[in-house]
């Protein structure tokens, strides 16, 4: 009987102590619970946002993802990609598609990584340096809502600009929220970026800055056209980081890593020790500039842009990067005024831009703006308005100046009426269509939760 | 066969220890997104881009 009853009594212990393995909550990873855990957390964030990582990079972009979306734009001629070299650069945005399910992912990965931060942070034991750590995690939280925002939903003032992403703000496993509206993932964006200012961050270890955050307002509410908005925070980062004369742009542009000139945050702002850069830069080579970008270039090797970027047989000679820089902010402070109708002083930034970059630039006037060519793609604004000679010039100098940067002809494009265009690959052609401008959400998230609207275009799966 | 519930028990019992397993949410399922098929060239595009190869081939020892 005893020996029947220590059976039983094993048996049970058997069948009960493994119901830990169906308790998904932890994912095989440690919460932190102390101030040094989440301060660790955040440090291990900010060292993968500087090198570059995997995942990080999404944040504030890498010379990677820059490369990569600069071939899917219209700087490059793709039509003269040599092969069989030219295999490994990106056909068009539909080659790459797919793949933009784990940006999703990693975005919210870090938003992850702030809420979990935020939700643990004690403010019994305050002291400074805390305010820089929160206000680093808002900041990191609003930038990756404004990624979200300009990825996976459609553009600001579009017809389809009606959802945004799901909202997550506290560390909450088995939540599962629907997409919100266009408008509250906006805010969302926004409202972060405003508690991050509060906070006022010192510690330069901690990269965002006001001006930096700054900036991110004012790339936000340039994207969803909040001109006033945008241009009172561009305006505010500008007057503090002016424009750079040629050389000293010269010098800014060929230092490969680090805050040089007016550069006001990076990804990869230290090297990663690796030849991934190297080797980007050369593969680009592969890819000849198109004839359309040279030529809006008047003056040709005058320009130090055209100079730095423009090498033998058209290929590529300017470092690529991630960065947010001054001149970026002039551009869109440009474009406002001329969205709230100060054509005047639209055109008096435009020619002092010109003019640093170029000293032989003759000013425009209303009269001799540059005629809109016909193998421009854009043809619309980001109101839908069709495209004037004077936005024409701003865009265009925005052109000329973000090349290699950013990916920003891709966003352009996409802001500015996503225009379809197509490349000749091999024989065959490969059409960038209006849908692809906005990202697939992860296929499999969409599985476990029906109620996840998928972005259209994405239905066929293999 | 105490024993062997025992080692039962323990061997089992190993699933809550691993730290690295993710919970099975792809599993089984599709998730590569299929684009459009690609379209021939047609004449007039192999001609477009002819164009731009002998504009290229003329002029890209002139930077």
């Amino acid at each position: 009987m005893r020996q029947y009853i220590l059976h039983v009594l094993l048996v049970t212990l058997a069948l009960t102590a493994c119901s830990d393995f169906l308790d998904i909550k932890p994912y095989g990873k440690t919460i932190p619970r102390t101030r040094e855990e989440y301060k660790a957390l955040l440090d291990e964030t900010l060292n993968g946002i500087d090198m570059g990582s995997t995942g990080d990079e999404q944040l504030l972009g890498s010379y990677s993802l820059s490369a990569s979306y600069e071939e899917c734009a219209d700087n490059l001629e793709t039509n003269l990609t040599e092969y069989p070299s030219g295999n490994y650069l990106t056909t068009y945005i539909g080659a790459i598609l797919s793949g933009r399910q784990s940006v999703y992912n990693y975005l919210y990965e870090l938003i992850r990584t702030s809420n979990i931060i935020l939700d643990g942070w004690s403010p019994d034991t305050w002291e400074r340096a805390d305010s820089d750590i929160v206000g680093t995690c808002h900041a990191i939280r609003g930038v990756a809502y404004y990624q979200l925002l300009r990825q996976f939903c459609a553009p600001a003032g579009s017809e389809d600009a009606t959802l945004g992403v799901p909202i997550v703000t506290t560390f909450n496993m088995e939540a599962k929220p629907d997409r919100s509206t266009y408008a509250q993932t906006e805010a969302q964006a926004e409202a972060d970026l405003r508690k991050a200012l509060s906070y006022h961050i010192q510690d330069k270890m901690y990269r965002f800055n006001d001006d930096v955050i700054l900036g991110y307002l004012a790339r936000l509410y340039h994207w969803t056209g909040r001109w006033q908005e945008a241009l009172e925070a561009a305006t505010e980062v500008v007057d503090r980081h002016p424009l750079l004369d040629s050389a000293a742009y010269r010098t800014m542009q060929e230092t490969t890593y680090g805050l040089a000139g007016n550069r006001l945050i990076m990804g990869n702002l230290i090297s990663d020790g690796g030849t991934g850069m190297s080797g980007t830069q050369t593969m680009i080579k592969y890819r000849p500039i198109s004839k359309r970008w040279l030529n809006l270039f008047e003056e040709g090797k005058a320009d130090v842009r055209y100079a730095l970027a423009v090498a033998k047989k058209r290929k590529n000679a300017k470092i690529i990067r991630a960065n947010l820089r001054s001149a970026e902010l002039y551009l869109i402070a440009m474009e406002c005024h001329y969205h709230l109708d100060h054509t005047k002083d639209a055109l008096l930034m435009l020619n002092s831009l010109r003019r640093l970059r170029c000293p032989q630039a003759r000013p425009y006037t209303p009269a001799t703006l540059p005629a809109i060519p016909d193998d421009e793609y854009i043809r619309e604004d980001a109101t839908g308005a069709p495209l004037t000679p004077m936005l024409y010039a701003i865009l265009r100098e925005r052109r000329k100046e973000m090349f290699m940067e950013n990916g920003d002809r891709f966003w352009e494009l996409k802001r500015n009426g996503r225009p379809e265009f197509w490349v000749g690959v091999k024989g065959k052609k490969y059409w960038t269509r209006l849908f692809m401008y906005t990202f697939p959400l992860p296929v499999a998230d969409t599985y476990v939760q029906p109620s996840l609207i998928q972005n259209p275009g994405y239905e066929e799966v293999e | 066969m105490a024993a062997f519930v025992c080692c039962l028990g323990l061997t089992v019992c190993t699933s809550c220890e691993d730290t690295d397993k993710e919970p099975p949410v792809n599993a089984g399922y599709k998730t590569n997104i299929r684009m459009p098929d690609a379209e021939d060239l047609s004449t007039e595009d192999l001609e477009l881009i002819e164009r731009q190869q002998a504009e290229y081939d003329q002029n890209k020892n002139n930077i």
